[in-house]
């Protein structure tokens, strides 16, 4: 029991850690993301799928000298060919290119203050679906928890709405929604993989369907490699591999920890990258710390205390016979 | 050699309703992944781990062996061979 116990507590260390470096990530791809070369307004779409290709491409390299460092290669190779990766690329199309294009359009089409809070709920969607599919126990004080950071999260992350609604905006709340059952299906599609497969392997197929697609569907798609080489060889190119390495360390966190300590645990603490995204922020930019903010992290950190809960409940993730 | 995924193979080994502790597994796939560091009895250990967490195994029992190590061994569960029998 406490073997067991040691396993699940190590995957909310992991949990965290992802929320941590993934609040780092996107303070340091916010740093390409102000540069005017992918300002311009024609490259609305084109700037934040290059963006997106870039991250998970670098990634994948890193993931593949992780596992090559770590003995994992062949293991690679073996998972590839097997019919257990297969939820685990279907996850990777969800949660990379399809929820991050619709994010994108999303953010077009309505606006940050409705596409935010909707992309919020990703978390309580994929415990719902873990639920469902995995069995997964979920207690109602945990489900509360689940609320709490969903809620810290969108007070974290609210922008006030501007002017008037477009003929478009119903068609971004529908990109919205895609996006957050994207990202809510790839954590359940994943961990399903998991079950009989190493998590830094799995990440790696992940990471190389993502920037597979990426690359050869959907820049072409959006517009082309325009953007490709000037964001690699301006000055905002070392961002993409560093972004990249902290993403990776962020990803491999939280598949571990989906797969150690359950899906909605994992999302509850993985959400705090809001928190720690303006905590770095402020450390590193001129970000102010609001009212705003406090309450969020307040809440977040509640919410996260009533999710982790009781930790012997860990010691059995799903309610199977 | 097998184009198994090891953690896969792991689970495989519990496949006749053996109880088996790390090291036993161990020495049954240790053959199939010859020359490859990531097939220790660390690795087949955490994969035992990650199996019991998410039901595909289950306990059976433990005991402190020799050297004073905590030693758990484990059976398949009715879930984790159709489980198995799903992704073979």
């Amino acid at each position: 029991m406490k073997q067991n116990l040691s396993f699940a507590k190590r995957g909310l260390v992991f949990a965290l850690i992802s929320g941590i470096t993934w609040g780092l990530d996107g303070v340091i791809l916010s740093l390409a993301f102000a540069s005017p070369l992918l300002l311009g307004e024609e490259y609305w779409l084109l700037a934040p799928l290059t963006v997106g290709a870039l991250h998970d491409s670098f990634s994948a390299f890193w993931l593949l000298c992780f596992n090559g460092a770590t003995g994992r290669l062949r293991e690679l190779g073996r998972t590839l060919r097997s019919k257990a990766a297969r939820p685990v690329i279907l996850g990777a199309l969800f949660g990379g290119p399809v929820a991050m294009s619709s994010y994108m359009l999303g953010l077009k089409f309505a606006g940050p203050a409705y596409v935010m809070p909707i992309t919020a709920l990703y978390p309580a969607v994929a415990s719902v679906f873990a639920a469902v599919f995995l069995k997964e126990k979920v207690a109602v004080r945990a489900w509360f928890g689940l609320l709490l950071c969903v809620v810290g999260g969108v007070i974290i992350g609210y922008t006030p709405p501007e002017g008037s609604l477009g003929n478009e905006f119903y068609l971004g709340i529908a990109f919205a929604l895609v996006a957050t059952f994207g990202w809510g299906i790839e954590g359940v599609l994943a961990t399903s993989g998991m079950d009989l497969l190493d998590p830094a392997v799995a990440l790696n197929v992940r990471q190389l369907t993502s920037s597979s697609v990426y690359l050869l569907v959907v820049l072409p798609l959006a517009g082309g490699y325009a953007l490709f080489v000037p964001a690699l060889t301006g000055s905002i190119g070392w961002v993409f591999p560093v972004a990249a390495m902290t993403g990776a360390l962020s990803y491999l966190c939280w598949y571990r920890a989906m797969n150690m300590t359950g899906v909605s645990r994992a999302m509850a603490i993985n959400i705090t990258y809001s928190l720690w995204g303006l905590l770095f922020s402020a450390v590193f930019t001129e970000v102010e710390i609001t009212a705003a903010i406090i309450t969020g992290a307040l809440i977040i950190t509640t919410g996260m205390i009533m999710v982790v809960g009781n930790p012997k409940e860990m010691a059995c993730l799903r309610s199977i016979q | 050699m097998t184009n198994i995924p090891m953690k896969m193979r792991v689970a495989d080994c519990f496949g006749q309703g053996e109880a088996l502790n790390a090291r036993a597994v161990h020495d049954i796939i240790c053959d199939q992944y010859p020359t490859e560091r990531y097939c220790s009895v660390r690795s087949v250990h955490e994969h035992l781990m990650s199996l019991k967490a998410v039901g595909i195994l289950n306990d059976e029992s433990s005991y402190v062996d020799d050297n004073g190590d905590l030693v758990s061994v484990y059976r398949i569960s009715e879930y984790g061979l159709n489980r198995l029998h799903k992704a073979r």
